[in-house]
């Protein structure tokens, strides 16, 4: 009798299903704090075919929460970015890949799980749950949007004389170490891309990192107070920096070709975030147009 | 505290070794690999030179009181492994007991509910999956002709557990066996149910908490006939996107359908299946083979000769429609074919193509519903016709010989766009010849010739043909030495036009094996049971030791 009373408990343990009638959730507990953003670095690669998924989930992502959103495509690994021979296949021979990403890639042992994969403001590197697949990535983005934040970050560019100013506040008392970090992206690059079972020509790569210009210590000390304000003055050669990513291409990277000019700076953005030096998580990031439009 | 849970696993058995009570069984199996860069062939150099797998299983039983754990050792995995398999540890422990019937199991245990259609818990080390459970499993026969399973856990992932929760039950009833029928005919039913939850929460569409599933199954046996079928269904499960087009709120099904008819010397078989939509995994937002929880038969005959296997078929949970015919007859010893010692055939047939119009889709813009069974002019994934010989010549000769047809669908089964390198047929051609030069000592020459050629156009080289050949010396019981080369001479690309050359030699001497080896491997797709994985090129050492007690 006793076994059969074990069994119907674990029986009744089973009882429901949840089968959707309509997709539309109306139920939602959309509170996010306004003044939060978060950074999506999708790895990616111009030959992968599942990666196309990857970015539409990125772009759906963006047009939920709008600028709060910000974006990062970055190539890598030689399975999936180098440019492909060009005798087999003269379509993909544009090099996507920086020195940055694939540091970044090798750092955060991204590629090495396959592509696509992301990372939400870094979230979860110390216990290993910071490679997340694109659809891990909107649970993660509703977590973060949730979280207060200890700096707000304005950016002003001037194309002019090739400089941006970074300022940024602090919130909060806080005692941490911090780096930031200021990169710069590009849109509208067409130029072909495996999607699924199809090879794109005039496939739309979007914000895909094109250099970084920074990475260092936010402050010498340790120790922040609220209200304390942080100015930073960077200036760039644009036409070096681009040099370099086709040096990068031609000499070190992987099967590279150096093709990784023909930058369009019209199509480039600022992007500057701070991250924790003890974690990697990025606390807060902004993104401004290099060039007003 | 995971090691004090495992502590407590291992107490009994120190109690049981002093008490001299109860019987102790082990086994261990250590794999060791170096890895050097090798341009030529892709391969890469691992940073730390030697990776290593190592496992040990400790089991003790007393009556009926079992418990277990096994440690396994990454360190790192070796490169054909999932990396996310590092470090050291006992993921695997587990206490159970049995009596009047009731069998109780806490902690880590595998399971299997009719197929696997809705749920299989199981490890395939040559795969590097283990999704085993963890949590408690009732058995029950009250009884005979009947029994219930029933359980609730969580699915291991490397050296962690999936987000989903799992709830199952399955019962079977042996007709014959439960009403006392002296029938020839014999009737087995079975049912199960299994249900994930898994709390998520999306600020656009609804997702499903508890994702069930459900199958039922009939075994017929009579005389020298068998028919075993299965059908699954698995309500709505979209993934955790914000994507419209990602969301599919489809349901999901699968059937499988065979039968055999066999007696001495002739056996005959057909199968069919079909899958839609039916990828379980233990966290609907991740992907990869260590979330899977269930498993779909394969329906190709599983080969074990490098070039027939050298193309081989994965099977889609997500949508393919497949039959299989398989005839096995043996020619009597005696007559003009058979000769002196009879001579076995088998002829197999395989065909798996996509399903009509693909998947199954449904959301409120887009609804798909493919056709129950469609053949003719559908995507093919895969084809394999094959006839093997098999004949012994002699008390000293023995041959196996194989013909076979495979078309391969490399863009598809492998996730390349359409076009990258098409579809592939091939033709393969087997001879394994074994010779008993004296007692105990036994040559075995493998000859492999495999020509292939695309169907259609595709804008990368084809790997083309290859030949095979082995050679393997064995001294019974202890030792074994063998070379193998499998040469690429047809490869579209002149610079990989190259040999893979591997030279192994073993020792066995009781429970212990000892192996050695040293080659290169090509990069390519490993099967088992029609689950897959990517292998990639290597150079370098192997050694291989196992034991057990």
């Amino acid at each position: 009798m006793k076994n059969y009373i074990a069994l119907l408990s674990m029986i009744l343990a089973f009882t429901s299903c949840d089968i959707e009638e309509g997709m539309y959730n109306e139920n939602y507990d959309s509170y996010i704090n306004p003044d939060k953003k978060v950074l999506i670095e999708d790895y990616t690669g111009h030959t992968c075919p599942n990666c196309p998924a990857a970015a539409r989930e990125l772009k759906a992502i963006h047009d939920i929460y709008g600028d709060q959103i910000i974006g990062m495509a970055v190539h890598v690994s030689k399975s999936f970015a180098r440019p492909l021979d060009v005798s087999h296949a003269p379509e993909y021979q544009y090099d996507f890949r920086t020195n940055w990403g694939d540091s970044w890639n090798s750092f955060f042992e991204i590629s090495i799980a396959g592509l696509p994969r992301g990372m939400i403001n870094r979230i979860g590197y110390q216990d290993n749950s910071h490679k997340l697949g694109k659809d891990e990535w909107a649970s993660s983005v509703a977590n973060e949007l949730k979280k207060e934040i200890d700096f707000k970050i304005s950016i002003s560019s001037n194309p002019v004389d090739s400089t941006i100013s970074i300022v940024t506040v602090v919130q909060n008392n806080i005692n941490s170490e911090y780096n930031l970090v200021v990169c710069l992206t590009e849109s509208n690059i067409i130029n072909w891309q495996k999607d699924g079972q199809y090879n794109v020509e005039d496939y739309e790569h979007n914000h895909v990192l094109r250099t970084v210009l920074l990475d260092a210590p936010l402050s010498n000390s340790t120790s922040y107070i609220a209200g304390q304000q942080i100015e930073k003055t960077i200036n760039y050669d644009l036409t070096s920096l681009e040099q370099s990513n086709i040096d990068y291409s031609a000499n070190t990277a992987e099967m590279g070709n150096g093709n990784a000019g023909d930058w369009v700076k019209e199509n480039m953005n600022v992007i500057t975030y701070i991250y924790n030096t003890n974690n990697y998580e990025i606390q807060q990031v902004e993104e401004v147009h290099l060039i007003t439009q | 505290m995971r090691k004090i849970i495992a502590l407590l696993f291992v107490l009994p058995l120190l109690g049981a070794a002093q008490n001299n009570s109860g019987e102790i069984h082990g086994d261990f199996d250590l794999s060791l690999q170096t890895y050097k860069e090798d341009k030529s062939i892709g391969a890469k150099a691992a940073d730390e030179v030697l990776l290593n797998n190592a496992y040990f299983n400790l089991l003790y039983t007393k009556g009926n009181f079992t418990v277990g754990i096994r440690y396994e050792s990454y360190l790192n995995a070796k490169a054909d492994y999932d990396p996310e398999f590092r470090g050291n540890g006992i993921p695997y422990r587990f206490a159970s007991y049995n009596k009047d019937g009731l069998a109780i199991t806490a902690g880590s245990f595998y399971e299997q509910f009719g197929s696997g259609l809705i749920f299989r818990s199981y490890e395939e080390k040559n795969l590097g999956l283990d999704n085993s459970m963890d949590g408690i499993r009732l058995k029950y026969s009250p009884t005979n002709g009947m029994y219930f399973k029933t359980f609730i856990g969580k699915s291991r992932t490397h050296f962690t557990y999936a987000d989903g929760i799992f709830r199952g039950i399955d019962g079977e009833l042996n007709i014959n066996d439960l009403f006392g029928f002296e029938s020839k005919t014999k009737a087995i039913i079975g049912g199960s149910f299994v249900s994930r939850y898994q709390k998520r929460e999306n600020i656009i569409f609804k997702i499903p908490q508890n994702v069930s599933t459900y199958a039922s199954r009939l075994n017929i046996i009579h005389g020298g006939w068998n028919y075993f079928g299965e059908f699954a269904y698995k309500i709505n499960d979209p993934a955790n996107s914000l994507s419209e087009s990602n969301m599919n709120y489809a349901s999901g099904s699968a059937f499988i359908n065979s039968i055999i008819f066999s007696k001495r010397g002739f056996g005959v078989s057909a199968e069919m299946h079909r899958t839609d939509n039916m990828t379980f995994k233990s966290d609907r937002d991740k992907d990869g083979k260590a979330f899977l929880i269930n498993y779909i038969p394969t329906l190709s005959k599983p080969h074990a000769y490098s070039l027939l296997a050298l193309y081989p078929c994965a099977t889609q949970a997500d949508g393919e429609f497949g039959v299989q015919f398989d005839i096995f007859y043996k020619i009597q010893k005696g007559t003009l074919l058979g000769g002196k010692y009879g001579t076995k055939l088998d002829i197999n047939y395989s065909r798996i193509n996509v399903l009509n119009g693909g998947t199954s889709f449904l959301n409120d813009h887009k609804e798909h519903i493919p056709m129950l069974i469609s053949i003719k002019d559908e995507t093919l994934y895969f084809n394999d016709v094959n006839l093997e010989i098999n004949k012994k010549i002699s008390k000293k000769l023995n041959a196996t010989f194989v013909i076979a047809n495979q078309t391969y669908n490399k863009d598809f089964l492998e996730g390349h766009p359409k076009g990258d390198y098409g579809i592939l047929n091939s033709t393969i051609l087997v001879a394994d010849i074994t010779y008993k030069v004296k007692t105990k000592h036994a040559v075995r020459i493998e000859l492999q010739k495999l020509n292939s050629k695309q169907l259609e156009h595709a804008d990368e080289l084809a790997e083309g043909d290859w030949s095979m050949c082995l050679v393997e010396y064995t001294i019974s019981p202890n030792w074994f030495f063998a070379v193998q080369d499998m040469y690429n001479w047809g490869n579209e690309d002149v610079e990989k036009q190259l040999h893979y050359i591997n030279i192994n030699a073993g020792f066995i001497k009781g429970a212990n094996r000892f192996s050695i080896g040293y080659g290169k491997k090509r990069e390519g797709i490993f099967c088992v049971g029609g689950i897959c994985k990517l292998v990639p090129s290597s150079n370098g050492f192997s050694l291989n030791i196992s034991s057990s007690f």
